[in-house]
C-alpha cells in the first residue's frame, strides 16, 4: 500500500461527523487556551488530556493534536497583540509582530501568519506523510544501544537549546528519571520509593505532574511576578486589528518566507529536543540575513513574522515523526501527546504506522483537515480570540488552577494525585525562577521507562561492556550526535567569552 | 542607589536558588540511598532494581552539589560588592504573599475535594482566591466563583461522566 492509499484510509478513518466535531472543538479549544496568559500548548494538553479519556482513541489523538496545532496559533495572537508569547516557541513571533501591532496592522500580520502557520502545516503533513515511513524503517533497525543513545540526544538538545545553566537542565531530567523510577520495577517485580502506598504501586502518572508543571507552575510564576495586578491589556481590538486583509505587496513580500520556513520548520523539528523555538528562532535569522533591507527587522517587517511562524508549524508537523516512529517526543507539548497515546495503550514505535494504520495515518489525516479548520477560525474569529486575550489573569489565575485540579482528579479519581499535582505546581515555579527546565523534567519522565530498559537491554546484550556503542555502525553517528552536543556548547560559550574579552578594550576610553 | 538595589534582588535570588538546590541535594540524597539499598544484581545475575535509581541518583547529586557549589560562590562575590553599597536599601519583593495564598488555599482545595465534593471546594477556593488576586470586585469574584464549579460540573460530570466527587451535595 503506498503513501496515498494509506492517506486515504487515514482520511476515511477520520471523516466522520463525530470526529470532525471533536477536531473543530480541538482547534478552537486550542487558540482558546493558547491566548490565555501563562498556558502554552503543553500546558493546554495536559489540562485537556482528561476530557479526552473517555473517547476513543483516534477521535481523542485527533483532537489533542488539533489542541497541539490550535494553541501553537493562539500563542501569535498575544505575541502580536499584547507583546506576550505563550510560549518560548512564540518569542521570535513578537519580534515584528507587535511592531506591526503599534502600526495598526496587526490584522493583515494575524492573517497572514495564519495562512503561514496554514502552509507550513500543509506541507509539514506531506513531508511527515513522506517521510514517517522511511523513519519508522530506519527505527526499525535500532536495537536497545541505539534507542538509549536517541533518549539521551533528545535530553542533550533540549538542554543544549536552553541555554543559561545547562547543569540545572541536566538536573531537571534527572529529576524526570527519579519521578519515572517510582513504581514496580517491571524487571524484578520490585516496589521502589512507593513508601508503602498502594496508589504508588503504578507509579506516578504522567499527566498530574504535566498539569502541575505546566499549568499551576505557570500560574504561580506569572503571580509571584504580579502579572496579576494590571490590567492584561488595555488595546482596542478594532483599533489595533486595522484593514484584517493583507496588501498585495504583503501577500508578495512573504511567499518565499513560508515555504522557507516551512521546510526550515519540519527539518528542525525532526531532531528529537529540538521543537519549535529553535525552528523559529533559525527561521527569524534566515529571513534577516536574506532580506534585501535587514534594518526593517525588529520594527515590523512582515517576513520577521512570517517565517518564525511557518517554521514553529513545520516543526509541529516535523516533530510527529520521531513521535509516531521512535516514540520520543521533540518537545514538552509532544510529550504530553506522547502521554496521551500511551494512556489509550498505543505505544509509538516502529510498527506503529503497521500495526496500528487507521490510527496513525487517521492523526496524518486529522492534521490536514485540521490545518484548513485552522485556517478558516482563525481569519473568521480573530477579533474573538483577539478579546480573549484581554481577560485579566487576575480572573483566569483562579480558574485555571480549579480546571488543574478537577481535570487531575478525573484522570483516575485519586487525591492522591492531585496532590501530586500540586506539589508538581509547586516544583514547576522553582524550575522556572532559578532558570531549570520544565520540559525537560516532562520528557525525561516519559522516556524513563524506555531508557531503563534500554540500558538493561543493552548490557544484558554487551555481557555488561559499553564496547557495544562503538561497535554498531548507528550507534557510532548517534554516539557521535551526542558528543557534539556534549562539546559545542563549551565551544560556542569558550568563543563568546574570548569575543568579548576582545571587545572589551575598543569600548574603554 | 539603583544598582545597589538591583544587586541586593540579585543576592536574593541566589540565596534562595541555593536554598532550592540545598532541598534537592537532600531529598537526592534520600533517593540516592535508598537506591544503594536496592539490588545492584539479582542473585541469578540479573541487572537488579537499584541499578537505574542509583545511576540517576548518583546524577543529581552530582548535578545539584555542584549547583550549590556555583551558587554559593557568586554569593560571596555579590556580598563583598553589597558591603560596598552605602545605601543599604532593600529590594521590592515579588508578590510572594499572593502566591504563597494561592498554594495554602490549593491545600485547602485538595483537603476538602473528597469531603464537600468538586461544586463546593471549588467554591471555596475560588472565594478568597479570587479576593486575594481581584479585590474589591465583589459582584464579579461572586459570580465566577459559582459559574465557573457549576460549569465544570457541567461538562465533567453530566457531559463526560468523569466521577468527581459528589462530597455532601451527593445525599
Amino acid at each position: 500500500m503506498d503513501i496515498f492509499d494509506s492517506l486515504l484510509q487515514g482520511l476515511g478513518a477520520v471523516l466522520s461527523p463525530a470526529t470532525l466535531g471533536l477536531l473543530a472543538v480541538g482547534v478552537v479549544l486550542g487558540m482558546v487556551v493558547g491566548v490565555m496568559p501563562g498556558l502554552g500548548p503543553s500546558a493546554g494538553i495536559a489540562i485537556l488530556l482528561p476530557l479526552t479519556l473517555d473517547m476513543d482513541a483516534t477521535g481523542a489523538v485527533v483532537m489533542l493534536a488539533a489542541i497541539y496545532y490550535g494553541a501553537m496559533y493562539g500563542g501569535t495572537i498575544t505575541s502580536v497583540l499584547v507583546n506576550t508569547p505563550g510560549e518560548s516557541a512564540a518569542v521570535a513571533s513578537t519580534f515584528d509582530g507587535y511592531p506591526l501591532a503599534k502600526a495598526g496592522r496587526a490584522g493583515p500580520a494575524l492573517v497572514l501568519a495564519a495562512v503561514a502557520s496554514f502552509v507550513a502545516g500543509i506541507l509539514g503533513v506531506v513531508l511527515v506523510a513522506v517521510t514517517a515511513p522511511v523513519a519508522a524503517g530506519l527505527a526499525a533497525s535500532f536495537g536497545p544501544p541505539e534507542l538509549l543513545l536517541v533518549v539521551i540526544a533528545g535530553l542533550l538538545t533540549i538542554i543544549a537549546v536552553m541555554g543559561g545553566n545547562r547543569m540545572l537542565g541536566a538536573l531537571s531530567a534527572l529529576i524526570g528519571f527519579a519521578i519515572a523510577t517510582v513504581g514496580v520495577d517491571l524487571d524484578t517485580g520490585a516496589q521502589r520509593y512507593t513508601f508503602g502506598s498502594p496508589e504508588l504501586i503504578d507509579g506516578i502518572d504522567f499527566i498530574p505532574v504535566a498539569i502541575g508543571l505546566f499549568g499551576v507552575g505557570e500560574i504561580l510564576w506569572s503571580v509571584w511576578r504580579g502579572e496579576h495586578r494590571g490590567p492584561r491589556a488595555s488595546f482596542s481590538v478594532r483599533a489595533v486589528l486595522g484593514d484584517l486583509w493583507p496588501s498585495v505587496a504583503e501577500w508578495l513580500e512573504v511567499k518565499w518566507t513560508m515555504l522557507r520556513g516551512s521546510v526550515l520548520g519540519f527539518v528542525v523539528g525532526l531532531v528529537p529536543g529540538a521543537g519549535a523555538t529553535v525552528a523559529s528562532l533559525a527561521a527569524y535569522s534566515v529571513e534577516k540575513s536574506v532580506s534585501k533591507d535587514p534594518r526593517r527587522f525588529g520594527k515590523g517587517a512582515m517576513p520577521g513574522l512570517v517565517g518564525p511562524e511557518a517554521a514553529n508549524n513545520g516543526a509541529s508537523a516535523g516533530a510527529m515523526v520521531p513521535l509516531l516512529t521512535l516514540g520520543v517526543p521533540g518537545s514538552a507539548s509532544t510529550a504530553v501527546l506522547l502521554a496521551g497515546f500511551l494512556a489509550w495503550g498505543l505505544q509509538p514505535g516502529p510498527r506503529l504506522l503497521e500495526e496500528h494504520p487507521e490510527f496513525a495515518w487517521g492523526l496524518i489525516a486529522s492534521m490536514f483537515l485540521g490545518n484548513m479548520m485552522l485556517l478558516v477560525v482563525n481569519v473568521a474569529a480573530i477579533p474573538i480570540f483577539a478579546s480573549i486575550a484581554k481577560v485579566p489573569l487576575r480572573l483566569l489565575a483562579p480558574a485555571i488552577v480549579v480546571v488543574c485540579a478537577l481535570g487531575a482528579f478525573t484522570v483516575h479519581g485519586s487525591i492522591i494525585e492531585v496532590g501530586i499535582m500540586l506539589a508538581c505546581g509547586v516544583l514547576g515555579f522553582y524550575l522556572k525562577r532559578f532558570g531549570m527546565s520544565p520540559a525537560a523534567l516532562v520528557i525525561a519522565l516519559v522516556l524513563g521507562p524506555l531508557a531503563e530498559k534500554s540500558l538493561r537491554q543493552t548490557l544484558i546484550i554487551s555481557h555488561g561492556s559499553f564496547d557495544i556503542f562503538l561497535q554498531r555502525g548507528a550507534s557510532q553517528v548517534l554516539l557521535c550526535f551526542v558528543a557534539v552536543l556534549l562539546v559545542l556548547p563549551v565551544v560556542i560559550g569558550r568563543i563568546r567569552a574570548w569575543q568579548a574579552r576582545r571587545a572589551e578594550p575598543a569600548h574603554r576610553p | 542607589m539603583r544598582e545597589g538595589i538591583e544587586e541586593r534582588e540579585a543576592e536574593r535570588e541566589i540565596r534562595w536558588e541555593a536554598v532550592f538546590l540545598g532541598v534537592l541535594l537532600a531529598a537526592g540524597a534520600v533517593y540516592t540511598g535508598m537506591a544503594f539499598g536496592m539490588e545492584w544484581r539479582t542473585p541469578d545475575g540479573r541487572i537488579g532494581a537499584g541499578f537505574f535509581p542509583r545511576l540517576v541518583g548518583v546524577g543529581i547529586l552530582g548535578c545539584s552539589a555542584v549547583g550549590l557549589a556555583r551558587a554559593a560562590v557568586r554569593l560571596l562575590r555579590r556580598r563583598s560588592r553589597a558591603r560596598a553599597d552605602p545605601s543599604g536599601q532593600t529590594p521590592p519583593r515579588p508578590y510572594l504573599a499572593a502566591m504563597v495564598a494561592l498554594v495554602g488555599l490549593q491545600v485547602v482545595l485538595v483537603a476538602t475535594l473528597l469531603p464537600l465534593g468538586a461544586v463546593l471546594a471549588s467554591m471555596l477556593f475560588l472565594v478568597p482566591a479570587l479576593a486575594v488576586l481581584n479585590p474589591g470586585r465583589h459582584v464579579t469574584n461572586l459570580t465566577l466563583s459559582v459559574a465557573l464549579p457549576v460549569g465544570m460540573y457541567l461538562l465533567l460530570q453530566v457531559g463526560l461522566n468523569a466521577g468527581l466527587p459528589a462530597g455532601v451535595l451527593g445525599g
